[in-house]
């Protein structure tokens, strides 16, 4: 029951806001703002079957194949997570600069429940019924301020999902096939398969568009910043992960020694660093947090691809893996939301500026933030692991360096927003105080959901002076060299260089995907021409296979001769009629 | 197809016939402008026919089945049977009727010759009706046959030049095709006498495929070329995107309902009721069929990319659907077969939807050409949301039909063996994505970005966007959409049923 509320609420909010249209204008205006403006309301009976419900699975047989959800392990914290990320950001849209809140309220609704489904899914058929809603209705929330940048962004988005929709449809079909429509059920089922690696392939690169894994992430740095402030910071915060949860669901751990385990890992090495590059030369700060949700998605694959490889680690890193994603979900939705508190909402510079600092401390991992703890367990999860990716150091040696990364990005990110004009406005003081303790609450969130899985998951000792160093010197460092590179960038010889002084247009937002956009339209083009070749092919044949004998020409001098339909009709009619009821009296009692 | 039915004599198959059979011969005499008439017998007429179709559900899923026999010509009964998979047709049939007529009512409103126009249209219901529920295969071939004629004058209904070339094409195709058929029956009645369908393969013909391989595939073969050409399987399809020149809710009743389910139905009855599915597959039928299915699948997606008319889209997009139910039919695989069943009615029910769509662009704002769609979501959101509801299921969507219909027919391709299936899907789905997302993405954007482009805005004279007879039934129909996906797992739901019917093929 608590279920059906839980999920049907919001729809029916959505749907009391789409049949707003027949109301009278006035009355629609007055329903809309209001909708819009007590949308987190949407939230709160997922948030009480989050804290209530048990863990037993709940089926619905007549919806689709059989529609079930569960609470587990996995799915109570990040829908935890994405209770309170989705309730926040709701509750900021009416002032997100929209010209349709209520619009904007609705799809992020529809979102919501889509992703909170994704991560309660007990079945196969749930889940991707659930993935793919959400995916879709993310298309919404890329394209709804109609600029032209946006509808570039949802254009590629678009593309992107698709592609990784089939990918991730096949895989689903596989899986099926092998037995493993329950989810309990289906990463053995993957293991046991004859398509094995061939699913696994298609599990990587269908949850890697989602999960904006290196090369497949080019959709995200256009696509969350496109988005109005709150639709970034659930599509950076929440949504993102669905394709982590596809992975912890799906993947066969510790079945696949070498080959998948090192590519999940090279490609997440790859996505945490070279995010770093990309996401300096951006000026605008959306960009850059977008960068940096790249850059941290990779620390989380490398956790799945050790998952992969070694059996031993697997239980640990799933753990790891949870806790990493609703800490960085927290902290990343905060920073989202920072944008707008910084730009429109009532408080002064400090307050907002110092809670941001928290959040962005908390990405890093720095002590006394739920990143230390979160940090600390994936460092201790993957153990000693070392692969040929690494270059011979130990995973946990190299994890750090995606830190002091994070240090840089965030480094670059302030200083970004520190220059934005400022707009203060009398609103909410409620919103503002939730967002701030959003802010500051996930340390004791993290460290508890953490501690609740222990032994499997291992917690730092809050005050130890060796943790804290080893969870600091990133911070340390980046602040190092983001001071030493914001003194050399004021010196008068770089004062016109676009290295020191970037604004996005070195490397464009989404880095490769300009090129990839200008292959993907000349191979269009050539499509297009191949297509009408195939068109006049078509049409070639048709007049040459003309018959001798042309049917269609004994057609035509029928259709001259019967030109009076009525007339024919009638015959035709009569004649049937007449078959039919001769037949029925003859013969009624055969 | 369920074999070991209670059956019953009832004169309820006959009345079915004529509650289309009556209207029509009305309406033929009716006058132009007895417009009330007109409209209370369709009217009359389509809603006694779901009455009927609604009341027979019960007893039919529980097994029982009607049936009424009479000797024609000396040796050769009609027989009509209601047995489940009939029935599932004669639903669709029936209820994609009721909206087609009150959509044609108002599409037609004030045109001219709409007593020919509905006459023709109650006997081409009446034709598949017939064609559902015909227990052999001479009761199949003669409606199948008075398929082809009826629908003739409604494809040249305009009588342009246009329509007429196109009407022409569709009957020299459809008559090719059903002289191709005629062969094959009487064929077949030559050897082995008149069959009856029978749910897992008619006996006799198991016996003769069994003495005579090379002439039972031969008959099997002329048999499933005749409907071919109907279903629209490359290389037969070629009159389908031509005959796009009729009038709106003629294509959608073409295209959904009555000509080319015609030829779906009859391939799944040939392969399924005649043959059955293991002797069509030693004859070597199945996997060849398969093959062409398969091809068509990807054929028609690629040419539907090209097309700029919106109904020439569509049309191609038909081309390629039609093909699912082929190519599940050609599959040994009890998945496969409910898939290819339960497609029959989603395919309908999305496709109508989508060209009572196309037709209300046209008429309201008069606009055939995808490019010229820019825009046109916001001023007719209720038809916009119709039609993207009717594309996303189309591509296959979860939780739209169109997902139901798919996922099957995916395992169950998996299930018999032939690997293939999924690649040719998944490329099915990135290709309808292909055509169908950027009419989507046209419809709901912004500002036309080409003013040339745009269409001029039609003052607000009204509440409704359009007229109610031509808005509420693509409403409805994308309603259903949506329906019978989530609700696929309901008993009565088209997936249960079809899974029933489909059970019966493997006993």
């Amino acid at each position: 029951m608590m279920w059906w509320i839980a999920a049907g609420w919001p729809l029916l909010l959505v749907a009391v806001l789409m049949a707003s249209g027949l109301l009278p204008r006035d009355a629609a205006e007055r329903l809309r703002d209001r909708g819009s403006r007590f949308g987190w309301v949407a939230v709160v009976p997922a948030g009480i079957l989050c804290a209530t419900a048990g863990s037993e699975t709940v089926t619905v047989p007549w919806m689709l194949f059989g529609t079930s959800v569960a609470l587990d392990a996995i799915a109570r914290p990040l829908l935890a997570m994405a209770v309170v990320l989705y309730g926040l950001a709701l509750a900021f849209i009416p002032r997100s600069g929209t010209e349709r809140p209520a619009l904007l309220s609705g799809l992020v609704m529809v979102c919501f429940v889509a992703n909170a489904g994704v991560f309660a899914a007990a079945d196969l058929i749930t889940f991707y019924l659930c993935f793919t809603v959400m995916s879709f209705a993310g298309y919404g929330l890329v394209v709804h301020s109609g600029s032209r940048p946006a509808r570039r962004a949802g254009r590629i988005y678009l593309v992107m999902t698709v592609l990784g929709e089939g990918a991730v449809l096949s895989a689903m079909v596989l899986i099926a096939r092998a037995g493993g429509l329950r989810l309990g059920e289906s990463a053995a089922a993957v293991a046991g398969s004859p398509d094995r690696d061939l699913i696994i392939g298609l599990l990587l690169l269908g949850f890697g568009v989602k999960a904006g894994t290196v090369p497949l992430h080019v959709w995200l740095p256009l696509a969350h910043p496109a988005a109005p402030t709150p639709a970034s910071a659930v599509l950076s915060g929440a949504m993102i992960k669905a394709g982590l949860v596809g992975w912890l669901r799906f993947l066969p751990f510790g079945e696949s020694e070498i080959g998948w385990g090192t590519a999940f890992m090279a490609l997440a090495l790859l996505g945490g660093f070279l995010a770093v590059p990309a996401g300096l030369l951006q000026d605008d700060p959306k960009v850059v947090l977008a960068y940096s949700s790249i850059s941290q998605m990779g620390f989380l694959a490398v956790l799945i691809g050790v998952a992969l490889a070694v059996p031993e680690a697997a239980g640990a890193c799933t753990i790891a893996a949870v806790v990493y994603a609703v800490h960085h979900g927290l902290a990343k939705g905060v920073l989202f939301l920072g944008v707008q508190m910084w730009d429109v909402e009532r408080w002064r510079r400090w307050p907002v500026a110092v809670l941001m600092a928290v959040a962005g401390l908390s990405i890093i991992g720095a002590p006394l933030t739920g990143g230390y703890v979160a940090k600390y367990g994936a460092k201790e999860a993957v153990g000693a692991a070392m692969f040929p990716a690494t270059g011979g150091a130990s995973l946990a040696e190299v994890l750090p360096w995606v830190g002091l990364g994070s240090t840089l990005l965030l480094a670059r990110f302030a200083v970004v927003m520190w220059r934005r004009d400022r707009a203060p406005s009398p609103t909410p003081i409620t919103r503002d105080i939730a967002w701030a303790i959003v802010a500051v609450a996930p340390v004791g969130a993290v460290g508890w959901l953490a501690s609740s899985h222990e032994p499997l998951s291992t917690t730092p000792d809050w005050f130890d002076p060796g943790t804290w160093v080893a969870q600091s010197w990133p911070l340390l460092v980046g602040l190092v060299l983001a001071v030493g590179a914001a003194r050399i960038a004021r010196g008068p010889r770089w004062k016109d260089s676009r290295i020191a002084h970037p604004h996005g247009d070195i490397v464009p937002p989404g880095d490769v995907v300009t090129l990839e956009e200008r292959l993907v339209s000349r191979a269009g083009v050539g499509l297009r021409a191949a297509l009408h070749r195939l068109e006049g092919l078509a049409t070639d044949i048709r007049a040459r296979l003309t018959p001798p004998v042309s049917l269609v020409a004994a057609v035509a001098r029928a259709q001259r001769s019967f030109s009076a339909w009525e007339v024919s009709g009638t015959v035709l009619l009569v004649l049937i009629a007449a078959a039919l009821g001769w037949a029925a009296v003859n013969g009624g009692g055969a | 197809m369920t074999p070991d039915a209670q059956v019953d004599y009832s004169i309820v198959p006959l009345l079915m016939l004529l509650t289309s059979l009556l209207p029509a011969g009305i309406i033929f005499c009716l006058r132009e402008d007895q417009v009330r008439w007109r409209t209370t017998l369709n009217m009359a007429g389509a809603v006694a026919k779901v009455g009927f179709v609604v009341a027979l559900i019960p007893p039919v899923v529980s097994g029982d089945k009607l049936r009424v026999s009479m000797p024609w010509v000396p040796g050769v009964d009609l027989v009509l049977v209601t047995d489940a998979f009939s029935l599932f047709f004669v639903a669709l049939s029936a209820g994609l009727w009721l909206v087609t007529t009150i959509y044609a009512i108002g599409y037609l409103e004030g045109a001219p010759n709409r007593s020919r126009f509905f006459g023709f249209f109650s006997l081409c219901v009446t034709a598949t009706t017939g064609i559902a529920l015909a227990g052999n295969l001479i009761t199949f071939l003669l409606f199948f046959e008075m398929l082809t004629l009826v629908t003739y004058p409604l494809v040249a209904h305009r009588g342009t030049k246009d329509a007429l070339d196109g009407a022409r094409t569709y009957l020299a195709y459809t008559l090719g095709g059903g002289v191709v058929l005629l062969a094959g029956v009487v064929w077949l009645t030559a050897l082995v006498g008149p069959v009856e369908f029978t749910a897992g393969g008619v006996a006799a013909v198991a016996d003769l495929a069994a003495e005579r391989p090379g002439e039972a595939t031969a008959i099997g073969a002329l048999l499933l070329i005749g409907m071919s050409v109907k279903a629209a399987i490359v290389p037969l399809h070629g009159w389908l995107p031509i005959a796009m020149v009729a009038p709106a809710p003629v294509s959608a009743l073409l295209h959904a309902v009555a000509v080319v389910k015609a030829g779906a139905f009859g391939i799944v009855r040939v392969t399924h009721d005649l043959f059955g599915l293991s002797v069509a597959g030693e004859l070597g039928l199945l996997p060849v069929m398969a093959g062409f299915a398969g091809f068509t699948i990807v054929y028609g997606s690629i040419r539907a990319l090209a097309q700029d008319d919106l109904k020439k889209r569509l049309a191609y997009s038909t081309v390629s659907q039609l093909s699912y139910v082929a190519l599940g039919a050609a599959l040994v695989s009890p998945l496969a077969t409910a898939g290819a069943l339960v497609h029959i009615v989603h395919q309908g029910m999305m496709k109508i939807t989508l060209f009572f769509c196309a037709g209300l662009f046209a008429e309201v704002q008069g606009i055939s050409k995808i490019s010229q769609l820019a825009g046109v979501g916001r001023r007719m959101p209720l038809t916009g949301a119709a039609f993207t509801v009717g594309s996303l299921g189309m591509i296959g969507l979860p939780p739209l039909a169109g997902f139901v219909s798919k996922w099957p027919l995916a395992l169950g391709g998996l299930d018999a063996g032939t690997t293939w299936v999924l690649p040719v899907l998944i490329a099915s789905t990135l290709l309808n994505a292909a055509y169908f997302l950027p009419v989507v993405y046209a419809l709901w954007r912004p500002e036309p970005d080409d003013q040339e482009a745009a269409v001029p805005a039609v003052p607000p004279r009204r509440r409704l966007e359009a007229p109610a007879a031509l808005l509420w039934p693509p409403v409805v129909t994308a309603a259903m959409v949506l329906l019978m996906g989530v609700a696929a797992g309901w008993t009565y739901s088209p997936w249960g049923l079809a899974e029933i019917i489909a059970g019966g093929s493997y006993r």
